[in-house]
């Protein structure tokens, strides 16, 4: 199936797309031998292509059809697991030139845009509007609206406003016979037929090319309150996440940080975190000023009565950056430390968040590796960061027996493989952990129907 | 300055996050990845692994159509200095290859006449023989406080006279001592710097301290970002000197005068936006001198472009791209003067002959409606008296 490419086919798909948008010199191919998964064998694509409409993917899907050739998308490249990267030889298809903002549309709550869209430059388009579209990765900046539908990503807004998947509502895609079809579209309620849009998103680029995406929008949220807590106590901080919960206060975003993570920061930036904190959470809450300073106020009271040692409440702009920048600080800051950094995303229920960090603490020390942990405490969501060194072969076979363990463990704790970075190449292989057997198959047998020849990003996902 | 393999190091923390496109100015109009600072720290990787030919065309040419402008390492999270990478590379290409394309000729030209362009040496006084008001009692080599620099753009190419004719009036004004080195003002190297010719850079630097040591001189103020930037950065590195000479840029010296109430202005209402140059700005830390300067004539409002201070995009000028790629130069500051116009100011004042001469290049092509100044033209406009 690794069809090789010729010469003439080159040519011919430079007289598709024109020459200035083909890229196939080894220097140039080099460049997209890697997306920002760490770790992974890097080869080379064929060519590289950066389309400019849907008429030029569909052409390019039929000569890729006709000879057997694999495509694999790609929009910023930023995606953790490898998702994005030539493993077969073949096509790498660039969304990034497709990036025109269709429209907006007020009345109904939508956006409509073409998938190498930034989010970012989505985000920015609709505050006149005083409109926001919720999901922010950590790359908001540079991933693009198709690679993070494709990855169905979330961000530090999922407690409340949910994940990508929640706000993706129509589709239109390219199939690998190289026909297009539109699913879903700007109504909030469709029923008609299979769930097309939800298969889609988070479907990895293994199932269909997004041309064309409509998302929900809501308004921006009038006024936002955040909080900063140190504990000294791991317990006390997750009973701290609990009780927030319990007492129906759902914050926009409900952060921890652990002992090493809050060392490696304030060692880096000099923020003023306290060395020896066991923990630190932030909070955001927003919603109606009224509103949220009230959530706000029960927040402080829960964190006080779980003996917080020191809670920041931003009073302005400036003390609320403060805050955020503690939690931006966190990967910078830990990914200064060692040349590699693995950065996971196992993901377990809210309440076994403690077990879970206890967990990561123990394979740490088992494996004699060195991890960071911080992420969205609310959602479960946790990022273990090992900090380690792609040469050191020896330390790198520990840092795989302990990503193997730290599955293990958030699946035994009732939770996931991946929250939000996708399974792509890294985690293709645990996919039956969870799954198991059948659940594979049906995953499999899904792919063969849409893509009987494997050539849409094969060796992800369901076809490792 | 290091060399190439002291950067191993720092070569293999670029964790590939991809952080750096939204920074690139190459990358924002090209979306693709060979022109970002990943893709371009990928290929020197990749150079050193032996897992390309090193010095092959292509590979020189991507490593020249980086700006060095360094808007990617100021955010990259693990710190990543792609400029400082590939400046080395650069360094180790004419190692290898020698100096090739226009480089040569600026080689050259510098090594003979001491300029970029090849010009006469007493041709860098026509911009003075040009004033339309000439000034009395210019000191032309003579003992004074400080030196004025004009740099090789400023005073070679006609288009961009009104600065030094500008500063010089500022200046005589305001009564401040200075002297002028006329035909016998040399190149600062900085463009040798850039293109790999520590060497030839080294030897026009210590020409030029030789030269201020001559007249007895201990102070320099340039219009110049990048000889602003080369005489307090590099100059230290490059030539050993017991008694360094203090450096200042011409927007410090005029916020000074300015605090002093040496300049008065007249009022005019105007919305401007102002552009900081990488030299100036992100790689030397003077954001606030322009800006105040431009603030204190009254009626002036700024309003800030999306990209500025320390992520201000590059002008296109940077990393001498124009002589290595004028397309893509020409591309990088056509986006930018899109920025400024984003801000509905009517006028853009830099702080930099080099970005004046590319933005304004690029405003006619785009036959935008916006005036590019640079901050002594506007500063002389609106001087009161
Ligand atoms: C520092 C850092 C922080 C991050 N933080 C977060 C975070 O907070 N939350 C989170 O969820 N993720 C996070 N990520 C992961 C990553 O940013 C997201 O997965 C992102 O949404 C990927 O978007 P992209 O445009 O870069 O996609 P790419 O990496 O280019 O592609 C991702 C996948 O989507 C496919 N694809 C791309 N475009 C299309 C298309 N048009 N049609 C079909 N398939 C397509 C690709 O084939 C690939 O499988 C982070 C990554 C980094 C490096
Ligand atoms: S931001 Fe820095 S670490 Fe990230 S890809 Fe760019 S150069 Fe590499
Ligand atoms: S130095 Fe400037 S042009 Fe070069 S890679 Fe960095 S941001 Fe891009």
């Amino acid at each position: 199936m690794t069809g090789s490419i010729s010469k003439s086919l080159i040519e011919e798909i430079s007289n598709l797309v024109g020459s200035e948008n083909v890229l196939s010199s080894p220097e140039d191919l080099l460049c997209y031998a890697f997306d920002a998964a760490p770790g992974l064998y890097k080869s080379k694509p064929e060519v590289v292509v950066s389309v400019e409409n849907k008429e030029q993917i569909i052409k390019l899907v039929e000569l890729a059809a006709a000879n057997k050739i694999p495509i694999y998308t790609r929009g910023g490249g930023t995606n953790l697991s490898g998702g994005a990267l030539p493993v077969a030889n073949g096509l790498v298809l660039s969304t990034l030139k497709m990036n025109k903002i269709l429209e907006v549309d007020a009345e109904n709550l939508t956006a409509t845009v073409e998938p190498g869209v930034v989010i970012q430059d989505l985000i920015e388009v609709l505050m006149p509007h005083g409109l926001m579209y919720p999901p922010d990765p950590g790359t908001v900046n540079t991933a693009t609206m198709g690679g993070s539908a494709a990855e169905n990503s979330g961000g530090l807004r999922g407690l409340k406003y949910g994940v990508t998947k929640h706000y993706v509502i129509g589709l239109e895609a390219v199939f690998a016979d190289g026909s297009i079809a539109r699913f879903g579209g700007k109504t909030v309620k469709n029923v008609t037929g299979y769930d097309m849009v939800s298969l889609l998103v988070g479907s990895e680029g293994t199932l269909g090319i997004i041309t064309e995406l409509t998302v929900k929008l809501i308004p921006i949220p009038e006024y936002r309150r955040s909080l900063l807590a140190v504990f000294m106590d791991l317990d006390k901080a997750a009973q701290a996440i609990h009780d927030i919960i319990a007492n129906k206060v759902i914050p926009a975003t409900l952060e921890i940080m652990d002992k090493f993570t809050v060392q490696t920061i304030e060692n880096y930036k000099k923020i003023g975190l306290p060395m020896e904190a066991e923990a630190v959470l932030l909070i955001e809450l927003d919603g109606i000023k009224e509103a949220a300073l009230k959530e706000a106020q029960l927040v402080e009271e829960i964190l006080r009565n779980n003996d917080a040692s020191e809670i920041r409440i931003a009073q302005t702009d400036a003390e609320r950056d403060a805050i955020w920048e503690a939690r931006r600080a966190a990967l910078p800051a830990l990914v200064r430390i060692k040349p590699t950094t693995i950065l996971e995303d196992a993901t377990v229920p809210r309440s076994k968040v403690p077990e879970m960090i206890r967990a990561l603490r123990d394979i740490a020390n088992k494996y004699n590796l060195t991890i960071g942990t911080f992420g969205h405490a609310g959602d479960g969501n946790l990022h273990p960061t090992i900090l380690t060194d792609e040469n050191d072969k020896e330390e790198m076979e520990r840092v795989e027996q302990a990503v193997e363990d730290i599955f293990k463990a958030a699946l035994e704790l009732g939770g996931t493989l991946s929250g939000e970075h996708g399974i792509g190449l890294s985690k293709a292989r645990f996919l039956e952990w969870e799954m198991g057997t059948a659940g594979v198959a049906i995953l499999h047998k899904i792919k063969v129907a849409l893509d009987p020849d494997g050539i849409l990003n094969p060796g992800k996902m369901t076809s490792a | 300055m290091k060399e190439l393999k002291e950067y191993k190091e720092m070569i293999s923390k670029c964790s590939k996050c991809g952080n750096c496109q939204y920074y690139c100015p190459t990358f924002k109009v090209s979306r693709i990845e060979p022109f970002v600072a990943r893709g371009r720290i990928e290929l020197v990787s990749a150079a050193l692994d032996g897992r390309i030919e090193e010095f092959s065309d292509l590979f020189m040419k991507r490593m020249n159509q980086c700006l060095l402008c360094g808007n990617c390492s100021q955010f990259c999270p693990p710190g990543v200095e792609a400029e400082k990478i590939i400046t080395a590379m650069r360094e180790e290409c004419v190692a290898q290859k020698g100096v090739t394309g226009v480089l040569k000729n600026v080689k050259d030209s510098v090594a003979a006449v001491g300029n970029i362009t090849g010009d006469a040496p007493a041709n860098r006084m026509l911009w003075l023989e040009n004033m339309a008001e000439p000034l009395k009692g210019l000191k032309v080599n003579e003992p004074a406080e400080y030196a004025y620099l004009a740099g090789c753009v400023p005073t070679l190419y006609p288009s961009s006279y009104s600065i030094p004719q500008a500063f010089v009036t500022i200046l005589s004004n305001a009564g401040v001592s200075f002297t002028l080195l006329g035909a016998e003002e040399i190149c600062c190297g900085y463009p040798l710097l850039m293109g790999g010719m520590r060497e030839e850079a080294k030897i026009a630097a210590l020409k030029n301290i030789n030269k201020l040591k001559e007249l007895g001189i201990k102070k320099v103020v340039t219009t110049c970002p990048s000889c602003y930037h080369m005489w307090k950065d590099y100059y230290p590195e490059l030539v050993e000197t017991d008694e360094p000479i203090e450096v200042v840029h011409a927007s410090v010296l005029l916020q000074e005068l300015t605090n002093k109430n040496e300049l008065q202005f007249n009022e005019k209402k105007l919305v401007v936006t102002y552009h900081d140059p990488c030299d100036l700005g992100r790689k030397s830390g003077i954001f606030d001198a322009p800006r105040e300067i431009l603030t204190s004539i009254p009626g002036v409002e700024l309003r800030e472009m999306k990209f500025n201070r320390l992520s201000a995009m590059c002008c296109g000028g940077g990393g001498n791209l124009e002589m290595n790629d004028a397309e893509l130069s020409s591309q990088v500051a056509q986006e930018r003067i899109k920025q400024a116009i984003n801000t509905g100011a009517t006028i853009l004042v830099t702080s930099c002959q080099q970005c004046k001469r590319t933005l304004q290049n690029a405003a006619r092509q785009m036959r935008a409606r916006i005036k590019i100044m640079e901050l002594n033209e506007m500063v002389k406009e609106n001087l009161r008296n």
